[in-house]
């Protein structure tokens, strides 16, 4: 992988990131998916970047310490890991455009008075959404409903499940 | 030594890859149009033209630009000018370079999206430009960032490093040991991650390419495929819960609330 020319950077989002990384029975379709995608990603010259509300949330799934360090470990020597910072708090704040916050919530959720899950989950997919944005990211995978709606047209989101990724993923380089 | 001047473009969002030489160098002759129009009336009393002015390397997703000029003493005549440009002084010498600038000012876009301009004066400072301010704006906030990059050179009496991001970005990593300079020389033309403190300019949260070193990042490229293996493993075995992840993480986001 060392010495990559014209590197560019992709972002999984949690669920995506978790179908490559966990090899389960009862995932084993979507794993072999998101596995392929990820080599061929990589033969084309991409790099996977995890924004940090990812890696919180795939690291809450692991609640003894020993375990949840040793994965964080891995993980950082593995993936970019990109944090929350001034430029995507900015830029998240820019997605919501003129609406309050709970009209964007509303927008986005098709409820008029969304639940606290669904709103903990907008929250998360515009700070995943944001992030992507700051570090110029080529897309975001993911097969989240909410992602395209929240991205708008500042950034590609591509629903990876059950696609034939040789015709969904436009490789021409343009460098 | 051959100096430059130089100028750079950055805008949130904005895939610099795809940034057009056509539009860079309009961008530079429009900003070039400036400095030209100032020296017939200030202190340097030359006629230069645009054919004065020659580029490094400008291609396509070039957003960071040398500029040379064969006119002794044009360089230090720049930067001073950029910093009369952020003090908004040089408008009551030219009414004509005032509009040339108001040109260029409007433009610092791209694909509809909106551009920074970053000039620099002569002691090295940063100028940023942006299109919807009239008035220039150097206000800026230190921030740490995760900078990831393949590392192009190292060293020095003081060391530093020089890092280009994904995006073409380079940044030039200070206030570093030598200790660390030796340890990261071993790794160059290999990307490496650090954490660094870098001012921040507003009001379009560009990040400064002068950064102080923080600490150093694990993430290597050596072994991936290995070490995506045994992670791949470890996660696998040690997740207890049988449910969907679908399942899990509306547990855990629910769970975060306090639910």
């Amino acid at each position: 992988m060392a010495n990559k020319k014209n590197e560019r950077i992709v972002v999984f989002d949690t669920t995506a990131l978790s179908h490559f990384l966990l090899i389960r029975e009862r995932e084993l379709a979507e794993h072999e998916v998101a596995t392929a995608l990820v080599n061929d990603l990589y033969k084309n010259n991409f790099t996977l970047a995890i924004p940090a509300p990812c890696l919180l949330e795939i690291l809450a799934a692991y609640p003894e310490e020993d375990r949840r360090l040793s994965i964080y470990e891995k993980l950082s020597e593995k993936f970019k890991i990109y944090s929350f910072n001034s430029r995507a708090a900015h830029i998240g704040a820019a997605l919501l455009g003129p609406n309050f916050y709970r009209d964007f919530l509303s927008d986005i959720s098709g409820e008029k008075d969304p639940d606290t899950l669904i709103r903990d989950h907008i929250r998360t997919d515009l700070q995943i959404v944001s992030i992507a944005i700051s570090i110029e990211a080529e897309c975001i995978y993911s097969t989240d409903s909410h992602f395209p709606l929240i991205a708008g047209d500042r950034i590609k989101v591509r629903n990876y499940s059950g696609f034939s990724f040789q015709h969904e993923i436009d490789y021409e380089s343009k460098q | 030594m051959e100096e430059s001047i130089r100028i750079t473009f950055e805008g949130n969002g904005l895939r610099l890859i795809d940034f057009p030489v056509e539009k860079l160098f309009d961008l530079i002759s429009k900003y070039l149009n400036i400095v030209i129009e100032m020296a017939k009336t200030d202190i340097l009393k030359s006629k230069l033209t645009i054919d004065d002015f020659s580029f490094a390397s400008l291609e396509d997703g070039s957003a960071d630009s040398q500029i040379f000029c064969k006119v002794p003493g044009i360089h230090e005549y720049c930067w001073k000018l950029n910093r009369d440009i952020a003090n908004g002084t040089f408008r009551d010498r030219s009414e004509k370079a005032y509009k040339l600038f108001n040109e260029f000012q409007g433009s610092l876009e791209l694909n509809g999206l909106p551009l920074c301009a970053n000039l620099f004066d002569d002691t090295g400072e940063k100028i940023v430009i942006t299109r919807e301010k009239t008035e220039l704006v150097k206000f800026f906030f230190l921030e740490e960032i995760e900078i990831y990059g393949k590392l192009i050179s190292i060293g020095g009496k003081t060391p530093n490093f020089h890092l280009v991001d994904h995006r073409n970005v380079e940044y030039i990593i200070g206030n570093i040991s030598e200790s660390t300079a030796v340890k990261l020389a071993n790794r160059l033309y290999s990307t490496v991650g650090v954490i660094a403190e870098t001012k921040v300019y507003l009001p379009d949260y560009v990040y400064d390419t002068h950064c102080k070193f923080v600490d150093l990042l694990p993430y290597t490229e050596e072994g991936w495929e290995e070490g995506i293996a045994e992670l791949q493993k470890e996660m696998s075995d040690y997740l207890t819960d049988p449910r969907k992840i679908d399942e899990i993480l509306n547990e855990i986001r629910g769970n975060l609330d306090g639910k």
